[in-house]
């Protein structure tokens, strides 16, 4: 099953079409949130008067270039961090992964205005991929870190004028590098990416 | 505005009780807090960095925190607490009200304050949570607290976060 799914992305990325114009790399900017895949530390957190361990805020930084006509292969870091704060305490989590991934192109729609094509575009990429994980905490002066392998999934729609472009993006990340509490919960690297941003395409 | 009206002359903030979160240490040991029974390890709580009572293990762990004098203009009082409990181990929080006592001494508690009521509070919930529970002091005139925390059995217990507010006041 997943072997017939792999060999159908790669051939829709390899038997696609490109107009010669299309660009061929992109350069982009992210900015969003990261719900944390929480097995009880972020609750935990809470009731000790330190909400919101589980959601970070940051952003993602990712360059691609296209190796097919519809095939991308892309290299992102990702950064999110949050910071609960209890009297003169505060509790900052943050995670950071940096990923490779490939991407397909399942979508292009190139409007045009009078039978002339207009410098616009709308794309939607379909990403898969692996990368390394972190995950650390740090509370009045005690901190834990982990890191792992990990992978993404996720998909991107971008909505471009000439070079420049608006993204929204999906993924979800999934890392076994984890931080455990002393009480039997856990917060991993991983969890639910969703951003908007910029891009740059050339 | 509401809080500074319900408790005057105790601890800022609206609450009743100082270290709350056991963080300010009096030579090796938080402030405000005493051992009466058994040996509770002051260390970290949920995290390394949180510092809070272990009581864990076995027999029976008191740890009492007395405050005294304030002015209450409001019988209800909402008791909140971190807790953790597991295993065998059973909590009860107990809250002793005082009136002011009318003999010599420099503080409150060496003019013999007379205990007007004994109120408890037994922690029915297990794991990692917040308790949370509506209390009344027996009258208005009562002007000093023994707040104690006991953990009697075998298991898993741990106390962080005590607060003790009017009941509109979130801490």
């Amino acid at each position: 099953m997943t072997r017939t799914a792999l060999v159908m992305v790669a051939l829709l990325g390899l038997v696609g079409t490109a107009r010669a114009d299309e660009d061929r790399f992109t350069v982009g900017f992210r900015g969003g949130a990261f719900i944390r895949d929480d097995r009880g530390y972020a609750d935990h957190a809470a009731v000790f008067g330190l909400d919101g361990a589980g959601l970070g805020g940051g952003g993602v930084l990712e360059g691609g270039v296209r190796v097919a006509p519809r095939l991308w292969l892309y290299a992102s870091w990702a950064g999110f961090s949050s910071l609960a704060t209890r009297r003169m305490e505060e509790l900052r989590v943050t995670n950071q992964a940096l990923v490779a991934q490939a991407g397909v192109t399942a979508f292009r729609w190139e409007p045009l205005l009078a039978g002339a094509q207009v410098p616009m575009a709308l794309r939607v990429d379909v990403l898969a991929g692996g990368g390394l994980y972190t995950v650390r905490d740090e509370l009045d002066g005690a901190s834990h870190d982990a890191s792992g392998p990990g992978l993404r999934a996720g998909a991107q729609a971008t909505l471009s004028w000439r070079a420049l472009g608006f993204t929204l993006a999906y993924g979800y990340h999934l890392s076994r590098a984890s931080l455990d509490d002393r009480v039997g919960g856990a917060l991993r690297a991983g969890g639910n990416e969703i951003g908007a941003g910029l891009s740059f395409g050339f | 505005m509401a809080v500074t009206g319900a408790l005057s002359g105790a601890a800022c903030g609206g609450d009743l009780l100082g270290n709350e979160g056991f963080e300010i240490d009096c030579d090796g040991k938080p402030c405000d807090w005493k051992v009466l029974e058994g040996a509770p390890v002051t260390a970290a709580s949920w995290h390394d960095g949180d510092p809070g009572f272990d009581l864990s293990g076995s027999g029976r762990v008191v740890i009492e925190q007395r405050t005294a004098p304030f002015v209450l203009d409001t019988r209800e009082l909402v008791l909140r607490a971190a807790l953790v409990r597991r295993g065998g181990a059973t909590l009860r929080l107990e809250l002793d009200w005082y009136v002011a006592g009318a003999g010599e001494g420099p503080t409150y508690w060496d003019r013999e304050p007379l205990l007007v009521d004994q109120r408890a509070t037994s922690v029915d919930d297990r794991g990692v949570f917040e308790l949370e529970e509506l209390v009344s002091t027996p009258s208005l005139e009562v002007s000093g607290l023994a707040l104690r925390v006991v953990k009697d059995g075998e298991g898993t217990a741990m106390v962080d976060e005590v607060f003790l507010t009017a009941s509109a006041v979130t801490p």
